[in-house]
């Protein structure tokens, strides 16, 4: 187990918040005073860095090379070596306390690239090598927004942190996803003979006010009353979660008066999980 | 393992771009297999001959002589044989001698060139199936 504290957003399924759970897991860890580094492996899209403003300007940048993709090649070590600035180069301050990692166009073949790896352990531990030799010592807590589905990439995740936060949208569909999460975690628990932990379930984008939605709550506290975290409201106002990610910012950039109710809440709600999850995190590493 | 690659190899091996720009990639250095495809097309409509002449007196010399010596069928199985083709002696003419001397002097001296002409036969084959 890691120095470091470590959990990477999953779900095999697209549009459930993980990004928007990892900016602003990520911004409340850092607020609470921890060195925070966040990655993103989520496709080649950059919402994470998206998220914080800063896509446009990593995009545009005359060099992008190292990049996300290169930590997972077998010459990673060397490269680090050789080029002094190699690390630094891939790492970006959020302007809100986190660091990042952003993603790259090369995240779209590299899970090809990793298939090519017949050995399976160093297919999904390239990550692990990297956090290990070059992170750790740097930051307190890692997270990571992992794929909205199961490839090389995601496994890389999963095998670097054997934590997981699942955001929840309450829905028809979604208690059978967290079924789901469990059947994969078991399944890779057996192959290769780790344990996994769900850290964190989080109910996301929750509309407390609605039947239905008080109903998906109560599931998820009586079925899931050790994982399930505080869920997050829906929040689409232009001084909420949504308008705040639009502009760029997590709702944590708000000036307090300029929240709305759900924004407060949501901050609220992302900060208290933030706490439980560095506890259930911190405490595997006692 | 790599300690010996430079910092430019060790970037121009870890160099990724998107799914498209490797196909691009791909496609472009791919591009004596394409123009050799290309080339096929324009040979099967006719708008190109097949037939390609050599003027070489030192090699005509050759073929006279061993056509003389009534050695043309020997040297054109031997020929057939460096090929990894059926040895069939009535298939040997001067045209089909010179034909596979070119064939094994590209083997020989650039190979690439071989290997692109067996890509593109393969690719217009997955393009006639």
């Amino acid at each position: 187990m890691p120095d470091t504290m470590r959990a990477a957003a999953f779900l095999d399924k697209g549009g459930v918040g993980k990004t928007t759970a990892v900016a602003h897991l990520g911004v409340a860890l850092a607020n609470d005073g921890y060195d925070v580094l966040l990655v993103d492996l989520a496709g080649k899209q950059g919402d994470l860095a998206k998220s914080f403003g800063l896509w446009e300007t990593i995009r545009n940048q005359d060099d992008d090379w190292p990049n996300v993709s290169t930590v997972f090649d077998e010459n990673w070590d060397e490269i680090a070596r050789k080029f002094d600035d190699a690390l630094d180069d891939l790492i970006w301050e959020t302007g809100e306390g986190p660091d990042l990692i952003p993603a790259h166009e090369g995240l779209d073949t590299l899970d090809s690239e990793l298939n090519n790896i017949e050995d399976t352990e160093e297919r999904y531990s390239r990550l692990d090598q990297f956090l290990d030799n070059h992170i750790d010592e740097k930051y307190d807590v890692v997270l990571i927004d992992l794929p909205g589905l199961t490839n090389n990439v995601t496994y890389n995740g999963i095998w670097a942190t054997q934590n997981i936060v699942a955001p929840i949208r309450p829905g028809p569909f979604e208690a059978d996803q967290i079924e789901s999460l469990e059947d994969d975690i078991e399944l890779f628990e057996d192959t290769f003979g780790m344990e996994i932990s769900i850290a964190m379930l989080l109910p996301n984008e929750v509309d407390e006010r609605t039947t239905i939605g008080r109903k998906y709550l109560e599931h998820f506290e009586s079925h899931y009353p050790e994982t399930v975290g505080e869920h997050v409201p829906k929040s689409e106002a232009k001084q909420g979660v949504q308008g705040a990610q639009e502009a760029g910012q997590t709702v944590f950039a708000f000036p307090e008066e300029e929240l709305v109710a759900t924004g407060e809440r949501a901050r609220d709600a992302y900060t208290a999980n933030a706490r439980q999850l560095a506890e259930r995190l911190g405490g595997q590493n006692e | 393992m790599s300690d010996d690659l430079t910092k430019e190899e060790l970037r121009a091996q870890t160099e990724r771009g998107s799914r498209l720009d490797t196909e691009k990639q791909k496609q472009d250095e791919d591009t004596l297999s394409n123009a050799i495809l290309a080339e096929l097309d324009n040979i099967d409509s006719g708008e190109k001959a097949k037939t390609l002449s050599v003027r070489d007196g030192n090699l005509a010399v050759i073929l006279y002589a061993l056509e003389e010596r009534d050695e043309m069928a020997e040297i054109g199985t031997q020929l057939q044989k460096e090929l990894g083709r059926p040895l069939d002696s009535d298939a040997v003419t001067r045209s089909a001698v010179l034909a596979m001397a070119a064939r094994i002097g590209l083997q020989e001296a650039a190979p690439e060139v071989v290997e692109a002409a067996k890509e593109a036969q393969k690719e217009r084959v997955s393009q006639r199936f």
